[in-house]
């Protein structure tokens, strides 16, 4: 049955190429006429999504000019990387921007990382260790088999009874007797086919799910949270391009910063202590909010220069530097708040993106890396590239001293002192969890919100369980002060929830 | 632009193809990659080659063309800056990799305004104004599709997502991080599921099994 299914499938593909060639090619002998008939239809419907040649045109112009640009342009790594000058004219509160001078460059940058080959040896060992498990476990299920034993697996004591549980192996269509695959105890008992999809479990639309909903709180428009700081949460509000600072013991909102160009690129917001740092990567400006008198007190231009950011997506405050991820020049960059200094380059990171601080190390992961790098602050060198088989990760999360990254299908923890995972969680396919997913992680559970399938599941670590809480157009979450704190589900407001447990 | 389309088509992913194996090298890509990173202006190859299906892909996830030009634009503005990062392996997997995360991004916004938003969550959207390409494509096999698409589990969405796009099964493979068997069968599992929800009742029988040698 499955041989034949794969012959099937590889006539298909056969007749796939021959009608991107010709649209009127004829399948090939053997291929299910039916199938066939289908394979014929999509690939026209196909073609009612192609591209229009004005519009090739166009945007090969375009390219060919940054092309042209970006061969002229060298980059001369020592003279100072950025002039940052230039004022943001549009700034209400001009008269408290500082004297700005970026103009010199802490310290050259590194290009080389620092080579990890002792990781090679560990893979493979881990892939021979694996290799000769899995034979263990084909044995000792084939001598089960033989013995006629059915006896179901245990159920562990304190699932969920709605829970979607977590799967140890993908496994592809349905997974009763799939050869090398495994399962959770709880999957079995409560998935005796497939994993349930999100809609058959009927999970609701009500926050509620989530816990007690304490407080719904009115601010700008498509508000994003971001960052918790001086007694506050700061709110990135998308559509006015403002900040909201809501009071976290009234939940009051007690300012509305105006913070530049309204966009398609939402502000960003990243805290160390007070200090409550801005990026408007429309602008292309860093912004710092100063919390005594809610305004702005500097405001960086890093768009223009001897080497200008291009592209600038996320920031990430520490002690001592602000952290940019200049994606479109395949750098980070570090500049120290006091000085105003660029004081590191960190080159050779493939479209980087998100990225946060601990205490002695910056985390960034990259759109086409597939893996956190770690880079140590003291040297500005990468000393890390961490890329788990298998698992491809393109989002990093850093609360305290946890660093957490994701990447489809999975949420890991890593451990600092081996950068290797400590934690990973696989997701079931419902919770797929790509790059635009957002967590919070309190001690034991995860929250996060899968997109685009917008329900907030919430993972219990321990058992890894992963539990559907409610749906929503959009969630952002993110956990302080013992509460989840949502936004996306109204367009102006931010909910805060205690959450059961 | 002729001639793009015509490298398109002669060129199309896939075609290096091992001859023993069958199996697509993506040799030529490591040429065209080699050859961009040398000079810049050598990327147009790797553009034109690939334009056709990042725009199918952005126009499938956004479902109006507008958008998909925007996002096949930032696609390919950060390909170009990218590729200097680009570490080897199949460049078709690296590149749609980009493009979910722009689109990622474009459904984000979107769903911010409640417009455009992925057909997973159109049950959430009350949109008494559609924007006017999707409105011109209501009810046509485009939207289908679409809707068809949605339906069903997201490994074997995203496969076909990748096979309307044009990529070949081995890039897909590459860029969903799978087998190239697994990802064979479940592309051939997805469009037997996609059979029996998507109905073209305005053409049946369908013109492959008119012209069926058979």
């Amino acid at each position: 049955m499955l041989s034949r299914m794969r012959r099937q499938a590889l006539l298909r593909d056969r007749y796939l190429t021959a009608l991107h060639n010709d649209p009127s090619a004829q399948p090939p002998a053997g291929l299910d006429p039916a199938t066939a008939n289908f394979t014929a239809r999509l690939a026209d419907d196909a073609r009612r999504l192609d591209p229009t040649a004005p519009f090739i045109e166009r945007l090969q112009r375009r390219l060919e000019a940054e092309a042209r640009a970006a061969g002229a342009a060298e980059r001369d790594w020592e003279r100072p990387a950025i002039d940052l000058r230039r004022r943001t004219p549009s700034q209400p509160i001009d008269a408290t921007d500082e004297e700005i001078d970026m103009s010199q460059t802490g310290q050259p940058p590194h290009a080389e990382p620092f080579p990890i080959q002792e990781r090679r040896w560990l893979r493979e060992a881990a892939k021979l260790a694996a290799a000769a498990l899995a034979f263990g476990l084909v044995g000792a299920l084939l001598a089960l088999a033989l013995r006629g034993d059915d006896q179901e697996p245990a159920i562990v004591p304190g699932a969920a009874p709605t829970a979607i549980p977590t799967t140890v192996t993908p496994t592809i269509g349905t997974p009763t007797s799939t050869p090398g695959a495994t399962r959770t105890a709880t999957e079995a008992a409560v998935a005796p086919t497939a994993a349930p999809s999100a809609t058959a479990t009927q999970v609701v639309s009500d926050p509620s799910a989530a816990g007690e909903v304490v407080a719904t709180i009115t601010v700008g428009g498509q508000p994003e949270i971001h960052a918790f700081a001086a007694g506050s949460l700061w709110v990135s509000n998308a559509a006015d391009a403002t900040v909201s600072r809501i009071d976290t013991s009234t939940n009051q909102v007690v300012a509305t910063i105006p913070v530049g160009s309204v966009s398609d690129h939402p502000p960003m917001i990243s805290a160390y202590a007070d200090q409550i740092w801005v990026l408007n990567p429309q602008d292309q400006t860093l912004m710092r909010i100063d919390p005594t008198t809610n305004t702005i007190m500097t405001t960086l231009s890093i768009g223009t220069g001897a080497l200008p950011v291009t592209d600038p997506q996320r920031l990430a405050v520490g002690d001592g530097a602000i952290w940019v991820s200049d994606t479109r020049n395949n750098q980070v960059l570090g500049i120290d708040p006091e000085t105003q200094t660029v004081v590191a380059i960190v080159p050779d990171i493939n479209l980087p993106h998100s990225i946060g601080v601990t205490a002695d190390a910056v985390w960034v992961a990259g759109v086409g890396t597939k893996e956190i790098i770690r880079i140590d602050p003291a040297t500005n060198q990468i000393v890390a590239r961490i890329s788990p088989d298998r698992i491809d990760l393109d989002a990093v999360y850093v609360f305290g001293d946890e660093i957490w990254a994701s990447g489809p299908g999975h949420i890991v923890r890593i451990d600092p002192t081996s950068n290797q995972l400590e934690t990973t969680i696989d997701l079931p396919a419902e919770a797929f969890f790509d790059y635009g997913g957002f967590i919070g992680v309190d001690d034991g559970t995860i929250w996060f919100a899968a997109w685009p399938a917008t329900t907030l599941y919430r993972v219990d670590i321990a058992s890894q369980t992963v539990t559907p809480l409610f749906q929503a157009p959009m969630i952002w979450v993110v956990y302080g002060d013992g509460s989840l704190w949502l936004s996306g589900l109204d367009p102006n407001e931010i909910v805060r929830i205690n959450p059961a447990r | 632009v002729g001639s793009a389309l015509v490298l398109w088509t002669e060129q199309r992913p896939g075609e290096a193809v091992d001859a023993a194996t069958g199996v697509d090298t993506g040799a030529d890509d490591a040429a065209l990659v080699a050859a961009a990173r040398a000079n810049p202006q050598a990327f147009t190859s790797l553009y034109l080659r690939y334009v056709q299906a990042v725009h199918r892909y952005c126009y499938l996830k956004l479902g109006n063309r507008e958008a998909a030009e925007d996002a096949t634009s930032e696609v390919f503005l950060k390909a170009l800056s990218g590729l200097g990062g680009y570490r080897g392996g199949y460049f078709a997997g690296w590149l749609f990799r980009i493009a979910q995360h722009v689109v990622t991004d474009a459904q984000r916004r979107a769903s911010h305004r409640r417009t455009g938003l992925p057909l997973t969550a159109a049950g959430w959207v009350a949109d008494p104004d559609p924007p006017p390409d999707e409105a011109a494509i209501a009810g046509s096999e485009a939207l289908a599709l679409r809707k068809a698409l949605a339906s069903l589990p997201v490994d074997q969405r995203q496969a076909m997502e990748l096979e309307l796009a044009g990529l070949s099964n081995q890039e897909i493979a590459a860029t969903l991080g799978r087998s190239p068997g697994s990802t064979r069968v479940l592309r051939f599992r997805a469009q037997q599921r996609l059979r029996t929800i998507l109905t073209y009742p305005s053409d049946a029988p369908g013109r492959a099994e008119r012209r069926s040698p058979c």
